[in-house]
């Protein structure tokens, strides 16, 4: 226990510390970091491992990474992954937050309705992959080419393409409510204003909606392409197309479903949290989600009752609408280690670990080749969507590249537009001049 | 004189040493950022693109054309309105009550308080789903009551009355409580015993006696608590969002999302230096309207 000595001033004692001192300890600790410098250095040349940083999202997908990355360190020594996770709801704020102060990683998982794609490519945040996957030996042709065409900006491709879905095309139908109501499970040539209207009309019940659907724009491109309308002009991408009559007869067929037809839950009868709570608890009979949902559901679901995907239907035209999701691995390019980052990308594309995306709560690999392998081709909830690849377009952003406002536009719009009994029209109308507002801002 | 001026000037500096963590603290994290946000209200930054100067551009859109700028005021107004009537009047009764020297007043002070300590997030989920229109057990309760069930915070009427009650359940009996029970504590019992003598009714004390001397508390919470309700946003982000279809789309919670989710920073800069001013002017009127209301001893 130190004791104060009450004769020694410490006011005037010197300090133990005086500069000879100092300088001499100085001295010998840069020698001493001096002539293991080399040495460190030659360590690395001689195979001490690249680490690198990839950012992705907590939960079921972020348990998948890690798991890909210990498999990845197991399987080579060149690379160590270090996976950063973060909430979805704060996922785009972090990236920010991160690349504002320059401790943006080597690499991140993004996707079109993220920050970490399109509002970064067009700031030149992310790394154009064309040479790196040249160099590896990496045939662009593997991939759907909407993927690749969806992935690129200005000529440069901003993303390498993980995983690909047909949005909100798979309907997931519990076979027991379905059964008892004697219908048919929807079948691919079925159109919404017909046998699918019907069969969903007997699943509903006194106590059960027949079909639910998530209130929210992504969820709605499957109704609105079918009718063969969209919310943006795909060819100008400034012009929203929601009061053109195509997307104008699908929002208020949406909008029959619960204020008509009464098979579809209004806003306060869904869970809290989304449609598949709604789904699980047996409140619907069906719902309408992508392909990325069948492990999380199937866990979720358990022994309660049996289910199976369908195909959503076609529209009045006989048309199958969606949009190409795509999933990315973006590239930082101020990056130290793109040989060393490209390499975990090839590793996460692979064949195999495209077969073990879809337990992992990701969408299925956008390379074509593993979609022939049995575990995929074989599989009924793939089978529906490789149908739906084959016929749908990449979804059309902004062109002013302003993503969130254009979103938030129409999620909070179409919300009213549900909510609202006596007016869809005007509701709708109020909804398009809300988005036009957003594509007439100059680009960010 | 020379050498006491020098000895107060080396003293000064000894003090100004010794602030010295708290105000390097105050300038790089308070004042610093609040004089750069100045700047980039006039600017068009964006966290990761190119920054130019813009002028009063930004103020210009707010004014004449956000499309939700004017209705994310009049939704903070309304809700502040309607929180600090309530919270003020509510508060106020539960001190009085916990004054009026009834048994079980040491539990009841507790009781009342413990709700103030409710995180707002898990505020928000729990009375997400106690107010659940089709599940949810309070219009359960309704329902048994032969009781109209509103839509609660699924509905765009129902929203803000239903965010007010959140809001009312954790903030009546906490804060605002406490300092008016602490304020009754300072009212004279010999001015309500002679009233008393002089037959004056109960409502009269309260009015005549009570509220003046009560006043400059009553003051301090208007004053605090309507910076408080106009600041609403955790509530609002967890609970609905800022729907459904934008009826709980607060001010903070629209400069949040124009700083946040559409990295327009500059804009949002401008939104909260005009909440400032607000504020400001707010807090400089309650202090002219209260001369000659407000009574210090």
């Amino acid at each position: 226990m130190l004791t104060r000595n009450a004769s020694f001033d410490y006011r005037t004692a010197k300090s133990r510390l005086d500069r000879r001192r100092f300088v001499r300890n100085a001295a010998l600790t840069a020698g001493a970091v001096s002539a293991t410098t080399p040495l460190r250095l030659l360590a690395r040349a001689q195979g001490e491992p690249a680490e690198i940083r990839f950012h992705t999202r907590t939960g079921q997908t972020g348990e998948y990474y890690q798991a890909q990355a210990e498999a990845f360190h197991q399987a080579q020594d060149r690379v160590r992954v270090t996976v950063e996770l973060t909430p979805n709801d704060e996922y785009n704020q972090k990236l920010t937050t991160l690349l504002a102060g320059g401790e943006l990683g080597d690499c991140w998982w993004a996707a079109p309705f993220y920050t970490g794609l399109y509002p970064f490519a067009s700031r030149g945040v992310n790394m154009d992959l064309r040479e790196l996957a040249s160099q590896a030996g990496e045939d662009l042709g593997a991939f759907f080419p909407a993927s690749i065409e969806q992935l690129t900006v200005d000529g440069a491709l901003v993303g390498w393409p993980l995983g690909t879905h047909a949005g909100w095309s798979s309907m997931y139908v519990n076979l027991d409510a379905w059964q008892e109501a004697g219908g048919e499970v929807p079948q691919w040539e079925w159109t919404y204003d017909n046998e699918w209207l019907a069969a969903v009309k007997a699943a509903a019940s006194e106590n059960r909606f027949g079909f639910a659907f998530d209130y929210q724009s992504q969820a709605a491109y499957t109704f609105i392409r079918s009718w063969g309308g969209d919310w943006i002009d795909p060819e100008n991408r400034s012009s929203s197309l929601i009061a053109a009559p195509e997307t104008t007869a699908a929002l208020l067929f949406m909008h029959s479903l619960v204020h008509e037809h009464q098979v579809s839950p209004p806003q306060e009868a869904i869970l809290p949290g989304d449609a598949n709570s709604t789904f699980v608890n047996e409140i619907t009979a069906s719902w309408a989600h992508g392909v990325w949902g069948v492990s999380s559901t199937a866990n979720a679901v358990g022994d309660k009752f049996a289910w199976q995907t369908a195909s959503m239907p076609a529209g009045p035209g006989g048309a199958h609408g969606s949009f190409q999701g795509i999933d990315c691995l973006c590239m930082n390019a101020q990056t130290e280690r793109p040989e060393a980052t490209f390499e975990w990308f090839r590793w996460l594309t692979s064949v195999e670990a495209g077969l073990a995306q879809l337990e992992g709560g990701v969408p299925p690999t956008a390379r074509v080749a593993t979609w022939d392998q049995p575990q995929m081709a074989e599989n009924p909830h793939l089978q529906v969507t490789r149908q739906w690849l084959e016929e749908i377009e990449p979804v059309t952003f902004p062109e002013n590249a302003r993503v969130s406002e254009f979103q938030t536009a129409i999620n909070q719009n179409f919300q009213a537009l549900m909510l609202e009994a006596d007016d869809p029209e005007g509701a709708i109308q109020r909804l398009h001049e809300s988005v036009q507002a957003v594509l007439d801002q100059p680009s960010v | 004189m020379a050498m006491s001026m020098s000895r107060r000037s080396k003293r000064a500096a000894i003090g100004y040493l010794y602030i010295s963590p708290w105000l390097v603290g105050f300038l790089v994290f308070l004042l610093g950022p609040i004089v750069a946000s100045f700047w980039l209200s006039m600017t068009n930054y964006s966290v990761i693109g190119d920054t130019t100067f813009v002028g009063l551009d930004n103020y210009d859109y707010m004014f004449t054309k956000d499309p939700l700028f004017w209705s994310a005021v009049g939704k903070s107004a309304l809700f502040a309105g309607i929180v600090v009537t309530v919270g003020l009047t509510g508060s106020l009764a539960c001190a009085l009550l916990l004054d009026s020297g009834l048994r079980g007043t040491t539990f009841l002070r507790t009781a009342f308080f413990i709700p103030s300590l409710t995180p707002v997030v898990a505020l928000a989920l729990i009375w997400g789903l106690l107010l659940q229109p089709r599940y949810g057990p309070v219009n359960g309760l309704l329902y048994n009551l032969g009781l109209p069930q509103p839509g609660w915070l699924n509905s765009r009427e129902w929203a803000i009355p239903a965010m007010a009650l959140i809001r009312l359940w954790a903030l009546i009996g906490g804060a605002q409580m406490v300092i008016f029970l602490a304020g009754l504590q300072g009212v004279p019992q010999e001015l309500q015993d002679a009233a008393k003598i002089d037959g004056a009714s109960a409502w009269r004390r309260f009015r005549d006696i009570t509220l003046p001397l009560l006043s400059p508390t009553i003051f301090f919470n208007l004053i605090v608590g309507v910076i408080g309700a106009l600041k609403v946003f955790a509530l609002a982000f967890v609970a609905t969002g800022g729907g459904p279809a934008y009826a709980t789309w607060f001010y903070v919670l629209h400069l949040y999302q124009e700083a946040f989710a559409n990295l327009n920073m500059g804009y949002a800069s401008a939104l909260a230096w005009f909440f400032f001013i607000v504020v400001l002017i707010l807090t400089l009127l309650q202090f002219a309207l209260a001369r000659g209301r407000v009574h210090y001893s």
